[in-house]
């Protein structure tokens, strides 16, 4: 554990089981006494959590995890009002329509707010982790490359500063690892290893590939061919992962969400 | 005969397992029962590009592609990888607009992570519904919570032009079109008018410096500029809401586990999407399952096909209490794209129009 990053990034395309993943890692986490938050990230409008937003947290908060919620429009004011020094201005900027538009009309925008108020924590709180359940895997870079995006936009003045301080925390040796979940089948593994060539070539962050749901423990003789079929074919898709050993997490017989994220406790041990 | 074909194919779903694969088959299928296809996707993965034959150059073409089963048929059959530059390219030409090309902020914004990709895909989409020239055109959208973006994005598209510009022009109070000499942006900057967006400007200027204010002015700008083709886009919505244009398929499959995100979508997109979507559930393997008896005395492989197939049902059964219409496509085992895609196309072939 003496290697624990400060911010962890769940990514991959949707539906491979990052939100399970990620819950059951601050699960780990919590066993083994460290300061850690969750937070789920979607690319909702301002001021309007998605549904699986409240579920999630809900379910985070069944299995007693400690959940961070940033509302856009409080980190907007609360960056502008450090920068302009004045809390008034910062409360009409956010309320102007405009404002509330540019934010709609380039997600990436928000990305950057919500990360600034990510780093601003981190780096005020030197014990605390922090595991971001981010959007699916597209929407991944769009978050890490706003922030460079942004920083070239600006070229000068306090934002650029501000932008570039971000970058270089975030690129920081050991500061941030993305962790891209995938399924156990060739597509998928393709998918996940475009998408960590793409990250990498934004920024050398230290990212790694895990197979979730792989029914590869359970083999036996006695399955039927089309299992035999199914497992031979996730070894196959699990090869195309060479050189690197494959991390897998085994599929959960169990079938409820809470049960599900403790059951994986003890696998999530090297997403480290 | 197959499931009616409409002038929009639009394919969503929680995750991109398998949706791709899908929306390719159901293209295929659609050209081999003669139909003039363009299938539109967003963010095919590399395996999927080399069954089409696109190359990553190739994005923003539209591209004829041959029988992908080689059986030396003529499709008519094109497809398109989405590129935001290129699109935006495309609304500068039809806007007559080139210059805007130049502007230094929106080159940055419409990269291909740069954030306008749902808005893009909107606009992009409606642009060939408007060249008029395919029977049907197939569209692979992004996944989970960003369909919903790409499905708001007429509507943020109109509140960005209704609020910011009414306020920037009013501020203005100028003719947009006399740009030539200085930079329209530093005049306008240079300009004392006192109204909110003045002041707006001004706090930006403090923190950003003028040369991101002019740079910023100008962007605005050149987006009112090509705003025709944008708000353009607020009109392809109501075609894509009515069920005679258009048919939903919203993608889920038996290793995901998500029925609750499926209703979610479902819910949130009900507004945008017309009523009649299909719910299409991926790799089922409950018949195979079925058919499997493990010994007695195996206690962990009689567990093992117990949890597969409760999760398949309860999966079925959240889907069918939920949609009018479930279609399920098995789990194929084969290893080969080009066999995926023949299965899965084969299926579409058998799955027979609802009585209405």
């Amino acid at each position: 554990m003496d290697d624990l990053k400060r911010f962890y990034l769940f990514t991959g395309k949707g539906g491979v089981g990052k939100t399970t993943l990620a819950l059951s890692f601050c699960k780990f986490l919590e066993q083994n006494q460290k300061k850690y938050l969750y937070l789920y990230l979607s690319n909702s409008k301002i001021n309007k959590p998605s549904e699986s937003h409240l579920n999630t947290d809900d379910l985070a908060k069944e299995l007693g995890l400690n959940v961070l919620s940033l509302n856009l429009q409080e980190c907007a004011k609360g960056y502008i009002t450090k920068k302009l020094k004045s809390e008034t201005i910062a409360k009409w900027v956010v309320k102007t329509p405009f404002f509330q538009s540019l934010i709609n009309m380039i997600p990436g925008f928000s990305y950057v707010i919500y990360l600034g108020q990510i780093l601003e924590m981190l780096i005020d709180d030197p014990q605390l982790t922090i595991v971001l359940d981010s959007p699916s895997s597209g929407h991944a870079l769009t978050m890490l490359e706003a922030t460079k995006n942004f920083n070239h936009i600006f070229e000068s003045g306090v934002v650029y500063q501000d932008t570039k301080l971000m970058l270089e925390t975030l690129e920081q040796k050991d500061f941030t690892k993305i962790n891209i979940i995938t399924l156990p089948t060739l597509l998928a593994v393709h998918e996940a290893t475009e998408l960590e060539k793409d990250i990498k070539t934004l920024s050398n962050y230290q990212t790694d590939i895990y197979c979730n749901n792989c029914l590869n423990s359970y083999q036996d003789e006695a399955l039927p061919d089309f299992l035999k079929e199914k497992i031979y074919n996730e070894q196959e898709a699990l090869k195309a992962l060479a050189p690197r050993t494959p991390k897998q997490i085994p599929y959960c017989m169990n079938n409820a969400s809470a049960q599900i994220v403790k059951d994986l406790v003890p696998s999530v041990e090297n997403l480290v | 005969m197959s499931l009616t074909a409409r002038k929009f194919e639009i394919f969503s779903g929680t995750g991109g397992v398998g949706k791709t694969t899908l929306a390719t088959s159901r293209a295929i299928t659609l050209a081999q029962e003669g139909q003039k296809v363009l299938l539109i996707t967003i963010d095919p993965a590399k395996r999927l590009r080399e069954l089409l034959n696109i190359k990553l150059e190739d994005a923003g073409k539209v591209l004829p592609i041959p029988d992908p089963f080689q059986k030396n048929e003529q499709l008519k059959l094109y497809v398109e990888l989405m590129d935001p530059t290129s699109t935006f390219t495309r609304v500068a030409q039809a806007n007559n607009c080139e210059d805007v090309l130049n502007n230094r902020i929106l080159n940055i914004l419409t990269r291909p992570y740069g954030g306008l990709n749902e808005i893009l895909a909107m606009v992009e989409l409606n642009m060939q519904m408007q060249s008029n020239q395919y029977d049907a055109i197939i569209l692979d959208t992004p996944p989970g919570g960003h369909f919903l973006d790409f499905l708001d994005s007429a509507n943020r598209i109109q509140i960005f032009f209704d609020q910011s510009f009414v306020e920037i022009f009013q501020y203005l109070g100028k003719k947009i079109d006399r740009s030539n000499t200085m930079s329209f942006g530093k005049r306008i900057v240079n300009k004392v008018v006192s109204s909110g967006v003045k002041t707006l400007l001004s706090y930006l200027n403090k923190v950003t410096g003028d040369k991101f204010v002019e740079d910023f002015v100008d962007t605005i700008i050149a987006i009112y500029k090509t705003k025709d083709s944008f708000l353009g886009a607020l009109n392809l919505q109501k075609e894509l809401k009515n069920h005679d244009n258009s048919n939903w398929f919203l993608v889920t499959s038996v290793d995901q586990n998500k029925l609750k995100e499926a209703l979610e979508l479902k819910k949130s997109a009900s507004e945008l999407i017309n009523e009649d979507s299909f719910i299409v559930l991926n790799k089922c393997i409950q018949d195979q399952l079925e058919s499997w008896s493990p010994q007695n005395d195996n206690h962990q492989l009689n567990q093992l096909k117990q949890s597969l197939i409760e999760r398949e049902l309860k999966l079925k059964s959240g889907l069918k209490n939920n949609f009018k219409q479930v279609l399920e496509f098995p789990e194929v085992f084969s290893l080969s794209p080009i066999e995926h895609v023949k299965e899965l196309s084969q299926t579409w072939t058998k799955i027979t129009p609802r009585e209405n």
